[in-house]
């Protein structure tokens, strides 16, 4: 009886990310559904590839600290050499266009669509004044002969931000094409669940940024 | 939206603290402590008020500070010389 109980389970699982996707659940249904473990804020999917990222981007850190141990004049000549002033500017910003989207979410799920939209659009810019600030602060490295293959501390510190900038940029398109789709009246207060999708993808980016900022710009050499 | 406002007052109110820490002249493994320390809490306070893990079930809120603290932890470990890999 077991497996053929779990193949139901299975079935019913799919069955309900299906409703949950086209809004055809009460909202003290959906409520219900987030306390099971297969259902967190954005669906599990999304949830596996912050799982992933996440884990992959500490991995980075702890490779990034270790080899600050084996090289420490190396690391401590070279951190002096990035922009705190912009590093923390730029977490100020994830920071604000992950309130932005927080609210955009808030808004949806009160059926304020052109309210959702422009807190999109908003979270959308904060993710082009990270990219544009991120941008000066890589020229300004390249003009002083620091590239990815400069030094050990120069080769972590382009794979580290240089991932997350990436990162960033997908989760910003992301962010305004939905913007416009809602606009157009594509989502409403009972079916968006993509809208939670790309906020999860969004604030991982703030997650990973909070740990790569103290790590590579502010601890101590 | 207004415990969303609260929250990120908080947090850029803890990256101000961080960076401002980062100028301070303390013992260096107090200066590590508190950076990652900081670091943690931002971290906690945008996956459970933004992510709206909160609402989550108990595994991920488990899973996520499991995650966060074994990091720190780690990272503290390694920025004292403490642990070689």
């Amino acid at each position: 009886m077991k497996p053929v109980k779990h193949l139901i389970y299975r079935k019913c699982s799919w069955i309900k990310f299906y409703c949950a996707r086209k809004g055809l659940f009460q909202d003290s249904t959906m409520d219900n559904l987030r306390k099971d473990f297969l259902y967190p804020p954005g669906g599990i999917l999304i949830w596996i590839i912050i799982s992933l990222e996440v884990v992959t981007f500490a991995a980075g850190l702890i490779a990034f600290l270790v080899t600050g141990q084996s090289e420490k004049e190396l690391f401590a000549l070279s951190r002096p050499l990035l922009d705190r002033n912009i590093g923390w500017i730029n977490t100020i910003v994830l920071l604000t266009g992950g309130l932005f989207m927080a609210n955009a979410i808030h808004s949806i799920r009160e059926g304020k669509r052109k309210s959702s939209s422009l807190w999109m659009i908003a979270a959308g810019l904060a993710g082009i004044t990270f990219l544009v600030l991120k941008c000066v602060e890589y020229s300004s490295k390249l003009k002083g002969g620091h590239d990815l293959g400069s030094d050990s501390f120069f080769t972590l510190y382009w794979l580290l931000t240089g991932f997350h900038f990436l990162h960033v940029a997908l989760a910003t398109v992301i962010l305004l094409v939905l913007a416009s789709k809602v606009q157009k009246g594509k989502y409403s207060k009972k079916s968006h669940l993509d809208l939670e999708t790309a906020g999860s993808f969004w604030h991982m980016c703030d997650l990973i940024w909070l740990f790569i900022f103290p790590v590579v710009y502010l601890l101590p050499g | 939206m207004k415990r969303n406002t609260i929250v990120w007052l908080i947090l850029i109110a803890l990256t101000a603290a961080s960076v401002t820490l980062s100028h301070a002249e303390f013992r260096r493994s107090y200066l590590i402590a508190g950076i990652l320390g900081f670091a943690l809490v931002k971290f906690l306070g945008v996956a459970f008020q933004f992510m709206e893990i909160r609402t989550a079930h108990r595994g991920w809120k488990i899973l996520l500070i499991l995650f966060g603290v074994s990091f720190t932890v780690l990272a503290y470990a390694v920025s004292r010389g403490g642990v070689s890999l």
